[in-house]
């Protein structure tokens, strides 16, 4: 994840500290969907949908 | 009758209808409880005692005839301001939110708006707007959140009974950390609107209590159906025991509790077997970025506005949710898919109709605490409040947290969980393990 990139994109005023909060959080979530995607077999599966 | 205050919602009633005790005087004896108790605890954001007062005065004799509730403060109240326990953002409603007004024409008295984390954005309790939520059993502890207001007003007698939502575990975790009952209902069976959204895909509003048959007399309001009053045998309910939460992430009184209510309930005539939650060890990668999406999506144009006055924790949630690519969100939804399917599947091979399993891996932590230690470790306190409910938040049918024990003098709980569709079996179990517990 791009720092400059957050900074950019946020929409909202953010210090150093809540840049790097900011980057290292989605670092995480996406690592942690990566890995749930190598993980399980989604092929064929539809995303769930509130019933 | 010595303090109104005290009575279960369905004594309350029972003394309402004969005469014991008027609307007025228990509105009275809640507001007095308030004035005495919410200094400490801090339960209430907002309240209109006069309001309150000429309510009770010209309540019709519904099911809910004069019984006082307390709102969490993300559901609209007319004539009472909604919040969200944000430090300026608020919104002034001249109606009810449905569920609010299905509670009014059933004649409950609203008294005030509880208690909540920021946005409802978080599940300790804390605020750093407008104060922490107490612990009833020991104030220097958390309530636990979201619905930390209503939870902390229905144990200490400052309602008889609350509403709140549940995106995460919000209906969930406080009651285990106060001693209460709580509803996460399925998806949909309680209408949202008039309701500040979280997540879309996972929010609900839901009854806070002091026992389950009070939680399924306001669930029998806000659903519009009913629900049942009495459960003394479970003969032939199949109950999945999803020990691994209990043995890898609760301590060991915990653990130890949930294996007696185990036994307690065979004896009830229920066949519990152990069972395995297909990719419950994944729920958090499924959770959050579905989550952190939808919560900056549903501030859209005016999250620049809310998050420059949030806690840096909560701004730093709703930023990363506007920042994350749709291929993640979309796996997670996706892999959520899966795990609702595995998990009825499962259910159905093994004949089970409802899931048992821990609500909070501790009693409640200190609010001066960061961590909590579980088995030795020290686990930041979010990540363990959210460990034990966040398998069940993924699935769409009813979770019930009810108390299972007590360590050192506080509440710990339990959840019971099932299908789409079974409110009324998840509550029906609950009565019958509260009747011997």
């Amino acid at each position: 994840v791009d720092v400059e990139e957050v900074r950019r994109r946020a929409g909202v005023e953010l210090d150093e500290a809540g840049v790097a909060a900011v980057a290292e959080l989605l670092e995480r979530v996406i690592g942690d969907a990566q890995e749930l995607e190598e993980e399980l077999d989604l092929e064929g599966v539809e995303p769930f949908a509130v019933p | 009758v010595s303090d109104p205050a005290d009575l279960s919602l369905a004594r309350a009633r029972a003394a309402i209808a004969v005469g014991e005790v008027s609307p007025t005087e228990m509105v009275e004896a809640v507001l007095r409880r308030i004035e005495r108790e919410n200094p400490r605890l801090n339960a209430y954001l907002h309240v209109d005692g006069d309001a309150a007062l000429a309510a009770a005065a010209a309540a019709p004799p519904g099911p809910l005839g004069g019984i006082p509730v307390c709102v969490k403060d993300v559901i609209d109240v007319a004539g009472m301001p909604t919040t969200a326990g944000t430090a300026e953002w608020r919104r002034q409603p001249e109606a009810d939110a449905p569920a609010v007004a299905r509670l009014r024409a059933a004649g409950a008295v609203v008294v005030g708006k509880g208690h909540t984390n920021e946005l409802a954005y978080g599940i300790d309790g804390r605020n750093p707007h407008h104060g922490d939520c107490g612990n009833p059993h020991d104030p220097a502890r958390i309530a636990g959140g979201s619905t930390s207001g209503p939870t902390a007003a229905v144990v200490a007698g400052l309602a008889l009974g609350g509403v709140g939502t549940d995106t995460t575990g919000s209906l969930r975790v406080p009651p285990s950390l106060c001693g209460a009952v709580g509803l996460r209902t399925g998806l949909g069976v309680v209408p949202r609107a008039g309701v500040l959204p979280l997540a879309w895909s996972y929010d609900v509003v839901g009854p806070v209590a002091r026992s389950v048959e009070d939680c399924g007399r306001l669930l029998e309001v806000l659903a519009g159906r009913p629900f049942p009053r009495q459960a003394h045998r479970l003969d032939g309910l199949g109950i999945g025991l999803v020990a691994e939460l209990a043995a890898e992430r609760c301590e060991p009184y915990v653990e130890r509790a949930l294996h007696a209510a185990a036994a307690s309930l065979r004896e009830l005539g229920a066949r519990v077997e152990p069972f395995e939650l297909p990719v419950a060890h994944r729920a958090g990668a499924v959770h959050y970025p579905i989550q952190m999406a939808e919560a900056a999506a549903v501030h859209g144009s005016r999250l620049e506005q809310i998050a420059s006055r949030c806690a840096p924790d909560v701004r730093e949630r709703l930023v990363a949710g506007r920042l994350l690519p749709a291929d993640t969100v979309l796996t997670a939804a996706r892999a959520r898919r899966l795990l609702v399917d595995r998990t009825h599947a499962a259910m159905e091979n093994a004949r089970v109709d409802l899931l048992l399993a821990p609500a909070t891996p501790t009693v409640a932590p200190r609010r001066d605490a960061d961590n909590v230690e579980v088995r030795g470790r020290a686990v930041p306190i979010r990540s363990a409040l959210l460990s034990a409910v966040l398998p069940f938040s993924q699935l769409p049918g009813p979770t019930l947290s009810l108390p299972l024990g007590e360590h050192e003098r506080l509440p710990f709980g339990m959840q019971l969980s099932g299908r789409p569709g079974t409110e009324e079996l998840v509550l029906r179990a609950g009565m019958a393990w509260e009747a011997v517990r």
